[in-house]
């Protein structure tokens, strides 16, 4: 088969529709017209397994969260090819494009099959690659150790070379249960398993099923060939990227918004945890064994890129924290979503409003903290005359949490005032705010700050690195207010509204600051020259043998 | 009816002793406190992890509201189910402020929807527990509403006088000034 240009990868646990990274992955593909591309699109399944449904055929039962926004337009005529792609925790079920183009690497066979004589020596020896991994959840590892020597693992999981197996082989039977019981007690060697809390092997398999297995199902399956791999999105994606460029030869495999993707993975460990434990009426244990595999699969996908973008100078530190080799990673801002300056708070009329309008942008979750704008927002109401708030960003990223925004809103009498849009384009809402207030804690960039900076927007943000990076300084481009705190934050509202002088002078500092961010157009315009001249390049030889298998080059 | 009576009533004497009164060592605000300022770390995975506690901690109090809420208004209107859930909500509401979540307009808005909410099953069900009105003079004291918190405490703590120029509404708990104010 020819291999295509391009192939990129979006994980969508870590992406929801609507949101910052979903969004920059459309620009991208749009950006990238006319190479044809094939896009991947990984969901979260439900408990049942691998769903793979073509592009536009056939209604998969168990789609991701974000299938339904990108399958309600047609994908543009440079994309020759949609793929989708959910794995889940238990059991194992495929849909196989009737373009033939996805197929898991290792058919599903009967279970039996594994127990023959002939199979069990070698079923052992996949388990025995398969240990190093395990034990490096289960024990942790130290931020400076390497994960390259884990590649004989991800082989076996990936279903490839002379020890694959299939996914399920590697959580289920008698000696998977054993590997299990063995690690846990740190029964191998003299001197067993060193440092950390012990698990006993039902947490460990529990752990090992659900951050390991859904990743074994889809590396497992075969992307079609392709000159590149980009994928946005953290461990999942970087890994699915990574095994899909080794089977094409040892092509290039590129990283982006990983930042973003990790949180929301961490994240979705602790929710999913609390999720379970509420269920079962107590607590459920291996919540940080599998925070753990999150941030091994993290760094393994880290270190097995060739390029790893970076959207700010903080973004590279927080890359780099995470396990990035430094010579990797490369800053290249997402770009401004705006193209000129544009009129403040007008209305689609012309007309300047009355009543000013505060907003917040981002999905409402915790990591946004969205119930501190709320509360932000109730203090206003006492100090500013004719105001609104709106909280603008994906609403289903978790639903708990919206509730209970709601019901806090209604319990401070704030019904009527402020209003939770979902998601909008930022160039369609900032114009139409009065002040943007930051309450995101998160590590990446906040949704719409640059944007708003670029217009001249007051903008209020809570003290963290990656608002102090753009607002901070000598010339201040916004006001700083420590994080959670709703009083600091309204009282700088009310300054920033209240003093013409104050905003001009940050006005003018925040469009010096962006001055020299791209625009979207452009940012991505260079990405695809740099994309471009990686995909002409290649890999050094040494450099993909050391990332793909883990061994030094000779020399 | 003096404030014994009433505790006699339809409330149990050891459910007033279930207001939880603000102290030192150890207590939500503290902690509250403490992941806050830990809000503002470098580190964010460490961020992250503070959210995750901060979020558990509110949403456990939150849940309290909600849940006093909801007796409240399924409750029936009149009788000791309706002052018990009345109660309860003034508890989860004085829960969620002690831990500091609710900054004092925040406050001042919710325990003054308390004092409301009371309010109607003071009308219904007879006099609320020392304990609580207490809590009331203090937010009304601390909104500055010195004159209802007078009138409170006159009326509703014992050796207050009992009967006083603004009727019903005014003991209840009205924060609007009565004709006698």
């Amino acid at each position: 088969m020819t291999a295509l240009p391009w192939c990129l990868i979006l994980e969508e646990q870590a992406a929801p529709p609507g949101g910052e990274t979903a969004r920059w992955f459309e620009d991208l593909v749009a950006g990238l017209a006319p190479r044809p591309l094939v896009l991947v699109y990984l969901g979260a399944g439900g408990a049942h397994g691998l769903d793979v449904a073509p592009a536009g055929g056939g209604a998969s039962p168990r789609r991701g969260a974000g299938d339904r926004a990108a399958e309600t337009r047609p994908p543009p005529p440079h994309v020759v090819e949609v793929i989708r792609l959910a794995a889940g925790e238990r059991g194992l079920s495929t849909r196989v494009s009737p373009h033939g183009v996805v197929r898991p690497a290792v058919a599903p066979g009967p279970l039996g099959r594994l127990f023959r004589r002939d199979t069990h020596q070698a079923y052992r020896a996949a388990l025995e690659r398969v240990r190093p991994l395990l034990e490096a959840v289960a024990r942790g590892r130290g931020a400076e150790e390497t994960t390259l020597g884990l590649a004989a693992a991800l082989e076996v999981l990936a279903g490839d070379g002379p020890h694959g197996l299939a996914p399920r082989a590697v959580f289920e039977g008698h000696e998977a249960a054993q590997l299990f019981e063995e690690i846990s007690h740190g029964a191998r060697g003299a001197g067993g398993l060193e440092g950390g809390p012990r698990y006993g092997p039902a947490e460990l398999a529990a752990a090992a099923r659900r951050a390991l297995r859904p990743l074994a199902e889809l590396l497992a399956c075969r992307l079609p060939p392709a000159e590149l791999y980009l994928a946005a999105g953290g461990g999942q994606a970087g890994l699915v990227a990574a095994v899909a460029a080794r089977r094409a030869g040892g092509v290039p495999v590129v990283l982006a918004e990983t930042t973003r993707a990790l949180e929301r993975r961490l994240l979705q460990v602790h929710w999913q945890h609390e999720a379970l434990a509420a269920a079962q009426g107590g607590a459920v244990a291996g919540a940080e064994l599998e925070l753990r595999a999150v941030l091994l699969l993290h760094r393994m996908a880290l270190e097995r890129a060739d390029l790893i973008l970076a959207a700010s100078e903080h973004d590279r530190a927080l890359q780099r924290l995470a396990g990035a080799p430094a010579e990797r990673v490369c800053v290249m801002p997402p770009g401004l979503l705006l193209e000129q300056d544009m009129p403040r708070g007008t209305r689609p009329d012309g007309s300047r409003p009355q009543v000013e309008i505060v907003g917040n942008l981002g999905p409402v979750d915790p990591l946004h903290d969205t119930r501190t704008f709320v509360r932000c927002a109730r203090v206003l109401i006492e100090r500013l005359d004719l105001v609104r708030f709106v909280a603008v960003g994906p609403l289903e990223v978790h639903p708990a949490y919206l509730a209970r925004c709601v019901e806090e809103a209604t319990l401070l009498g704030m019904a009527p005032l402020l209003r939770f849009l979902g998601p909008y384009r930022i160039e369609d809402v900032l114009p139409q705010l009065d002040c943007l207030v930051v309450t995101g804690l998160g590590g990446a960039s906040p949704p719409g700050l640059p944007e708003a900076l670029a217009l001249g927007l007051p903008v209020v943000a809570v003290d963290t690195p990656p608002c102090r990076e753009l607002l901070g300084g000598d010339e201040p481009a916004g006001l700083l207010a420590p994080p959670g705190e709703e009083q600091a934050l309204a009282a700088a509202v009310v300054r920033i509204l209240r003093d013409a002088e104050l905003r001009r002078r940050l006005g003018e500092a925040a469009r010096r600051r962006v001055a020299a961010l791209p625009s979207r157009q452009l940012a991505l315009a260079r990405l695809a020259a740099r994309l471009e001249e990686l995909r002409a390049a290649g890999v050094a030889p040494a450099a993909r043998d050391q990332a793909v298998t883990g061994r030094k080059a000779p020399g | 009816m003096t404030h014994a009576e009433a505790a006699s009533g339809s409330l149990e004497l050891a459910e007033t002793d279930r207001i939880p009164t603000p102290q030192g060592g150890d207590s939500i605000r503290q902690r509250v406190a403490a992941l806050r300022e830990a809000l503002a770390s470098p580190d964010p995975l460490q961020r992250l992890e503070v959210v995750v506690a901060l979020d558990r901690l509110e949403r456990a109090l939150l849940a309290e509201v909600a849940m006093a809420r909801r007796a409240l208004e399924d409750g029936p209107t009149a009788g000791s189910r309706a002052a018990e859930a009345a109660l309860d909500h003034a508890l989860a509401l004085r829960a969620l402020a002690d831990a500091g979540l609710l900054g004092p307009i925040c406050e001042g808005h919710v325990l003054e929807h308390a004092i409301k909410s009371f309010a109607r099953v003071v009308v219904e069900a007879g006099m609320p527990p020392e304990p609580v009105v207490r809590l009331f003079v203090e937010t009304a004291e601390r909104r500055g509403r010195r004159q209802l918190a007078a009138r409170l405490r006159e009326r509703l703590l014992p050796g207050g006088a009992s009967a006083r120029p603004g009727g019903r509404r005014a003991a209840a708990g009205d924060p609007r000034p009565g004709p006698g104010a």
